[in-house]
């Protein structure tokens, strides 16, 4: 079964990302593709948690463990690229 | 190890090393917002740090203490990104508007210095007729003073402005009336100050146009050109004063020059009388009219005769010259045959050309006749054939070719003398000018015969021209008109 704190979430994330998108589009920095594919993992993440409520659970349950590995792969991937810059930019 | 439980490791590490480098992110001295945007993402980087940590320790059996807490973690996490977001959209729009502001401030400063060090007066003038700007040097020009607010100046109205000097309009008229025009360019005004100075400015005017709007005033831009006016003034005073100098100096010359010409007509007519006598009392005595000669008597009669006929050459030409000269001279016109008339002249001439030895040939090249005068032909023939003689040395040539062309006559008479330097052409035919010969003697005559063929030639309505290599020979050409004009 699902929680009720996995329906707010997946609610927020309906809600939130096509505003942070729009936004996002104007920001420029480093490692921006990064921090994309790191959000995206996430809001599958996301989805799938409340999926396995209803079918697969198993399956679905690790892919939804996967989708967080690959946003923290992604999330660090975004800040490396901010660091580098940063310290490039300094130097 | 369990896949799941491995993928949580992973997580783990990838938010944990996520984090390590944003808390490693460099804030700069001058962009203090980026401090909180860093905060807002270390806590969304720690949040999934403790989820993934729970769920590790969860797999490894350590505890499940912590799992209660994870929703929380994870309800937080989307609007601290979301957050981070909007401040990051805002924080960059925030600085390119700041670079722009920058950007428009120190364009504004350098126009403004710009505008501050010309030695123009520049001031922006509403359409109502308020000054709304102006630099140091219109302001003096003006008088102007800042007005109540400080941003303005008025235009005091004890400052005349007009286009003519003296003018009874205010500077704000005269500033209203410009702003009216369009495009303006070197309109010349007066500014009279109470003290009743009176300067002159050119001014220049562009109408200020926002895009797609009417013209909300002008750009005005002066140069004091008073001085310039002045000395311009000056300047065309004594050009004119110089010029009647010059007028006055030129009528004097013309009189004098008319006098001249009379002077030498009517002493030289008053000359031939007494001449005509020495040389007739002196050919009837060489005839033995009055008795017997002897024979040194005789050598000196005729040393008197050939000296008086030469004095009467001389005074033939003066004469011929002074009467061209002033304008008495009559033609005839008659239809002559330029050929026949030239072969006369040089048939009398033979004896000469026999006694110098120079062989004289004469050629005929197509039709000749003309309307002319005969007499005036033939004298400008017989002066420029002898001039030719008279510079060949013995043994040389004269040879003289008559032309028909459609609308004129050419008579050139070309000869193996000794020619003319170039820097002396164009002396010849200046009356009483005699060029010296290769051996730096001057030649017998008065100087007269070539300027009196040029003033035939005109008065014919036509001309000579003369082209001649040192050494080598001249040749002059005689062109006259078959009809006169």
């Amino acid at each position: 079964m699902y929680q009720e704190s996995e329906i707010v979430d997946l609610l927020m994330a309906l809600f939130l990302t096509p505003i942070m998108f729009v936004a996002f589009r104007r920001i420029a920095i480093p490692g921006k593709r990064w921090f994309v594919f790191g959000y995206l993992a996430m809001m599958t993440g996301f989805v799938l948690t409340i999926a396995e409520g209803f079918y697969l659970p198993d399956i679905l349950n690790f892919l939804e463990h996967v989708a967080y590995a690959l946003g923290g792969i992604g999330f660090a991937g975004g800040a490396w690229s901010m660091l580098v810059d940063a310290r490039e930019g300094s130097t | 190890m369990n896949p799941t439980a491995l993928a949580d490791v992973v997580s783990t590490i990838g938010f944990g090393l996520a984090l390590l480098f944003v808390i490693l992110l460099p804030v700069g001295e001058s962009r203090p917002y980026v401090r909180p945007i860093k905060t807002f993402l270390v806590v969304a980087m720690a949040l999934y740090v403790f989820v993934g940590a729970s769920n590790v320790l969860e797999w490894s059996g350590v505890t499940k203490a912590l799992d209660v807490y994870e929703d929380y973690a994870e309800v937080l996490f989307l609007p601290l990104m979301a957050y981070l977001v909007f401040s990051l959209a805002t924080v960059q729009q925030y600085e390119a508007l700041k670079s722009s502001q920058e950007l428009v401030l120190r364009e504004q400063e350098l126009l403004v210095s710009v505008v501050e060090a010309s030695p123009a007066g520049i001031m922006v003038v509403a359409r109502d007729g308020r000054v709304t700007f102006a630099n140091d040097i219109a302001r003096d020009a003006f008088g102007l003073r800042a007005a109540d607010g400080g941003a303005y100046y008025k235009t005091p109205d004890d400052v005349l402005f007009g286009p003519e000097e003296g003018s009874v309009a205010s500077v704000a008229e005269g500033l209203r009336d410009l702003v009216s025009m369009d495009q303006v360019d070197d309109v010349i005004r007066y500014v009279t100050h109470p003290g009743g100075e009176t300067v002159a400015l050119d001014v220049g005017i562009r109408p200020l146009h926002a895009e797609g709007r009417e013209a909300s005033g002008s750009v005005v831009a002066f140069v004091d050109i008073t001085e310039r006016l002045r000395y311009r003034q000056d300047l065309e005073r004594a050009v004119d004063a110089r010029t009647r100098e010059l007028i006055e100096v030129n009528r004097q010359l013309e009189v004098a020059n008319d006098a001249k010409k009379e002077f030498l007509a009517r002493m030289s007519h008053e000359l031939r009388t007494p001449l005509n006598s020495i040389l007739g009392f002196a050919g009837t005595l060489l005839q033995g009219s009055a008795g017997e000669l002897a024979g040194e008597q005789r050598r000196q009669l005729e040393m008197i005769r050939a000296s008086g006929a030469t004095l009467m050459a001389l005074v033939n030409d003066v004469v011929d010259i002074a009467l061209i000269e002033t304008g008495r001279t009559t033609t005839t016109w008659t239809e002559t045959d330029a050929c026949a008339l030239v072969r006369s002249v040089c048939e009398l001439m033979r004896p000469v050309f026999s006694d110098r030895q120079i062989d004289v040939d004469v050629e005929c090249d197509g039709e000749a006749s003309l309307s002319t005068d005969a007499d005036k032909v033939a004298q400008i023939v017989r002066n420029l054939v002898g001039n030719a003689v008279k510079f060949t040395d013995a043994g040389g040539w004269v040879r003289v070719v008559v032309r028909g062309a459609p609308h004129e006559v050419t008579i050139t008479v070309a000869d193996s003398g000794r020619g003319i330097a170039e820097e002396d052409v164009p002396k010849v035919f200046l009356a009483f000018k005699q060029l010296r010969d290769g051996s730096g003697a001057k030649p017998e005559g008065t100087g007269l015969g070539l300027a009196i063929c040029k003033d035939l030639a005109e008065l014919l309505g036509g001309s000579v021209d003369v082209q001649s290599v040192l050494g080598t020979g001249s040749t002059f050409t005689l062109t006259l008109p078959r009809r006169s004009a």
